[in-house]
């Protein structure tokens, strides 16, 4: 919520899903240049959204910034095992958040 | 016989001068002879030498033709070298003065760098107040606001662990919601209560200089038109938030104020709402 909130403050076009499995099949129909994913999701967690769209053709080579809680390195390990490309933890660093999309959307 | 004598002796006196004179006319003649040998040798040294040196007063000429050259272009080189000298002196002035503008346009573009960054974390910041504010008035329901304000904390604040109260004082504090933590136990801890006391009383939020893992990290109080309403109290932070920034205070000024706002419309819409159910029901 907030971070959608946040992108739409500078203006980027957002989808938003509410669980995961609504992630990766907006994802799919969609095809969006960036997917900012949150770990703690209901029905499919973030890890596994991730690992479908990895493996899903039309979303595999669209990068995906997890946004965590808890920012261990197990955790972050997982997800980039799982095909995210980045990482941002909570309390959501505005600045930071901007920087890393801005540059996954080759704006900088 | 004298006269004879005399004679012979005469004959022989003339022959010997004659001998004598002749010897000394040839011996003159050898010297002069030797005279003019000498002669003719010094006549012939001193042609050579005259002709070698008028070859060497030849020489002398291109010589020195050559030096009056050479005197012309040493002074045409010595105007060029002064030249060239000076354009070097000129260049040398020219490159200190780039290399000045040079200088002055890198700390004009390290400043306006810089201004650029301090835009942009403005920016951010202000980002984030907006979206807390819009977040607490996005909603009339008296169960999202606590809702809006978990995200605040969570997203903006970076803790899990709050409770928002409602109540004008310490004693008839009573809890709304709360995450992580007990409320009842978070208001049992002194230090909570006295620094709560305080800002009920003050108005203004008290917040910790740094984050503590095992410590209170802020109590804020809900104030409406300047009195207390309640407050918040906010526990350990997240691992990885590693300092309180000038933006947290700012947040927890805008909780202390939107919030309570937020709190105190919902209340008002959600008595609006039964009082007029119950005049709906009434008129039937």
């Amino acid at each position: 919520m907030m971070e959608r909130m946040i992108l739409q403050k500078f203006s980027y076009e957002l989808i938003t899903a509410h669980d995961g499995a609504e992630a990766v099949d907006k994802a799919i129909a969609e095809k969006p240049d960036l997917i900012l994913m949150d770990v703690v999701m209901p029905r499919m967690d973030g890890f596994e959204a991730c690992r479908r769209l990895n493996q899903e053709p039309a979303t595999s080579a669209i990068p995906v910034i997890m946004v965590t809680t808890r920012g261990e390195a197990k955790n972050v390990e997982t997800g980039f095992e799982l095909g995210c490309s980045e990482y941002v933890t909570k309390p959501i660093n505005t600045l930071e958040l901007i920087t890393k999309v801005r540059s996954y959307l080759g704006e900088t | 016989m004298k006269e004879r004598g005399d004679g012979d002796s005469y004959i022989r006196r003339v022959h010997e001068d004659t001998q004598r004179y002749t010897h000394e006319m040839l011996e003159e003649n050898r010297k002069l002879r030797l005279l003019a040998a000498t002669l003719e040798s010094q006549r012939r040294g001193a042609a050579e030498t005259l002709a070698a040196a008028s070859i060497k007063l030849q020489r002398i000429d291109v010589i020195e033709a050559e030096l009056d050259r050479l005197r012309n272009d040493s002074a045409r080189l010595e105007q060029i070298a002064d030249e060239a000298v000076a354009k070097l002196r000129q260049r040398d002035r020219e490159a200190d003065d780039l290399a000045r503008q040079l200088q002055e346009a890198e700390a004009e573009s390290q400043r306006h760098l810089e201004e650029f960054a301090s835009f942009e974390q403005q920016n951010a910041n202000l980002a984030n107040l907006y979206v807390a504010s819009f977040r607490l008035h996005s909603t009339l329901d008296r169960d999202e606001v606590p809702a809006a304000i978990q995200e605040i904390a969570i997203n903006l604040i970076g803790s899990e662990e709050l409770a928002v109260y409602e109540g004008e004082s310490l004693q008839t504090l009573r809890p709304l919601a709360w995450f992580g933590v007990d409320p009842a136990s978070v208001l049992l801890a002194s230090p909570v209560r006295e620094r709560l006391e305080r800002a009920l009383a003050s108005g203004q939020a008290w917040v910790a200089d740094a984050p503590s893992p095992d410590s209170i990290t802020a109590c804020v109080p809900l104030t409406v038109a300047g009195r207390a309403a309640g407050a918040i109290v906010v526990m350990r932070l997240l691992e990885q938030k590693r300092s309180i920034e000038p933006i947290d205070h700012e947040l927890f000024d805008l909780l202390a104020t939107h919030a309570a706002t937020a709190l105190y419309c919902a209340n008002l819409h959600a008595e609006a709402t039964n009082a007029c159910g119950a005049i709906a029901v009434e008129a039937r």
